[in-house]
């Protein structure tokens, strides 16, 4: 008997590996196509990504997004080819559990198909996990949702000066529904502000983007918010220095104070956003 | 005075956020308040045309007045203060509609309203029309690709799988996989989270 439940076991755990091994191999060619384009603005994460997509890596990955984005105070590139495969493996995971707790795939080892208590704990566990999978997921998109409401005109500008190379243009920024949801949003609450307010304005003061008077009406990012990093650092980076203290570190400096500050690996600093932005960018540092 | 009304306007909308500030269980608007915006859009035209028989006189006189370059530029500013507390107003208003429509999600907000704590005549029209395509618009966020996720789940982080709760309000028989439950107020059942997850967000069911 006891034999037996090992097997079952054992069968779970082959199937399971067996769906995520198969994923970098499925995963890899449409990679190496999209990152063609991206490749441009991000290389660092491009090489990163490549070297090893596992699902547990995807999910750490996925985390430390999250993280970044609950932190910091703009709008972080989406990660379309990460939350794709999140999406995927969640639903395969969910046809799984289904599978499992309907006993079909006991019927393959012809054993006792009645749910044995070790197997419902397994269950009980993996429903767990896809549960908290997918609360990250949601919390993570609705943070984002939450900051393209709030910066709906500036994103809109950035829309209009799309020449200016400095800055990602929307498309890269925002993952096609929250493009979709942006235009849709602001469409409606423009027609809102329209019909009950500005169009019984007279028309020099019919302009709701107005940056000249007193108080500019589109709310930018606090660029200068401060924020908590973590210095993770990448191997063999050539911006590293040797610092004071003999440790490697990157070398920011603070334009406001005139001053230079050295962010050793592994130390945890709190700067202001703007000063630490690029590092961000390059995945050298997390917000925590 | 001049700018009276709008300032009337702006400790109304902060009253609003206040009070959904404090108990953010539940988002509700208070009454929308038609005639004093109607009344601070009749300043603004009015001070529209002070601005213009102002900017007339000037050129007429051609002497560097500085009293009516003065009144000139105050009655400016006066326009362009009540539009900016109007829009705040406004502003204030649609972002707590928002979140009631992520709130009810699903649900014909329009007509969960009725005899809901919210009255939709508190709402202007516009609102109204603004309140129903949001809406629409959530609801087709969340049918695409996203809807394994569930985006307007709860926010809280998921510590069990099953939880107890007890029934608030009658709710009727619902389905789940582990058989079908009679949900009769003052029950108790322990049941999958995520198949009653609504039913919390609807106020039938709370997790003990």
């Amino acid at each position: 008997m006891d034999i037996n439940i090992d097997d079952i076991l054992a069968d779970l755990d082959r199937d399971t590996t067996a769906v995520e091994y198969s994923d970098p191999s499925q995963q890899l060619p449409s990679d190496g196509t999209t990152v063609m384009m991206n490749s441009s603005i991000d290389p660092n994460r491009y090489k990163h990504t490549q070297i090893e997509i596992s699902p547990e890596k995807d999910f750490k990955q996925l985390m430390r997004l999250w993280r970044n984005e609950r932190c910091s105070p703009e709008l972080l590139p989406y990660p379309s080819l990460l939350m794709s495969r999140m999406l995927r493996r969640v639903q395969e995971q969910m046809d799984h559990i289904e599978n499992v707790s309907m006993g079909f795939l006991e019927e393959y080892e012809s054993l006792e198909p009645a749910p044995t208590p070790n197997n419902k704990l397994q269950l009980l566990c993996m429903e767990a996990e896809l549960e908290r999978v997918k609360f990250v997921i949601r919390s993570y998109l609705r943070c984002r949702l939450n900051k393209v409401d709030k910066y709906m005109l500036y994103l809109r500008q950035l829309n209009d000066n799309e020449d200016d190379p400095g800055i990602t243009p929307l498309n890269e920024l925002l993952s096609s529904h929250e493009l979709h949801y942006h235009e849709k949003h602001s469409a409606i609450l423009l027609k809102l502000l329209n019909n009950s307010i500005v169009k019984h304005m007279p028309p020099e003061l019919q302009a709701i983007n107005d940056t000249e008077g007193s108080v500019s009406m589109v709310d930018e990012p606090n660029w200068n918010k401060f924020v908590f990093i973590y210095v993770k650092g990448i191997p063999n980076d050539p911006l590293l220095e040797e610092g004071e203290s003999g440790k490697p570190c990157y070398t920011v400096s603070i334009s406001d104070l005139n001053e230079d500050v050295e962010l050793s690996i592994g130390g945890i600093y709190v700067m202001p956003y703007s000063v630490i932005r690029d590092l961000l960018m390059q995945e050298k540092i997390e917000l925590i | 005075m001049y700018g009276d009304l709008a300032n009337k306007l702006v400790l109304e909308a902060k009253r609003t956020k206040q009070l959904n500030g404090r108990n953010n269980q539940r988002y509700a608007l208070p009454m929308y308040h038609e005639e004093l915006v109607q009344g601070i859009l009749r300043e603004v035209t009015q001070l529209k045309r002070n601005s213009e028989f102002l900017k007339d006189q000037q050129q007429l006189a051609l002497v560097d007045d500085k009293i009516s370059k003065c009144q000139y530029f105050v009655t400016l500013l006066c326009m362009e203060r009540n539009k900016r507390c109007l829009l705040a107003y406004q502003k204030v208003r649609s972002d707590i509609l928002n979140s009631l429509a992520w709130e009810n999600n699903g649900l014909d907000i329009m007509n969960g309203l009725i005899g809901a704590e919210q009255d939709t005549s508190d709402l202007s029209h516009q609102e109204q029309d603004y309140l129903k395509e949001y809406t629409d618009l959530l609801t087709e966020l969340k049918s695409g690709d996203l809807a394994d996720i569930d985006l307007s789940g709860s926010l809280t982080p998921p510590s069990d799988v099953f939880i107890d709760v007890r029934v608030l309000k009658d709710a009727g028989e619902i389905q789940t996989e582990y058989g079908a439950f009679n949900l009769i107020k003052d029950s108790q059942f322990f049941v999958r989270q995520s198949d009653v997850e609504r039913l919390i967000q609807q106020g039938y069911l709370q997790k003990i």
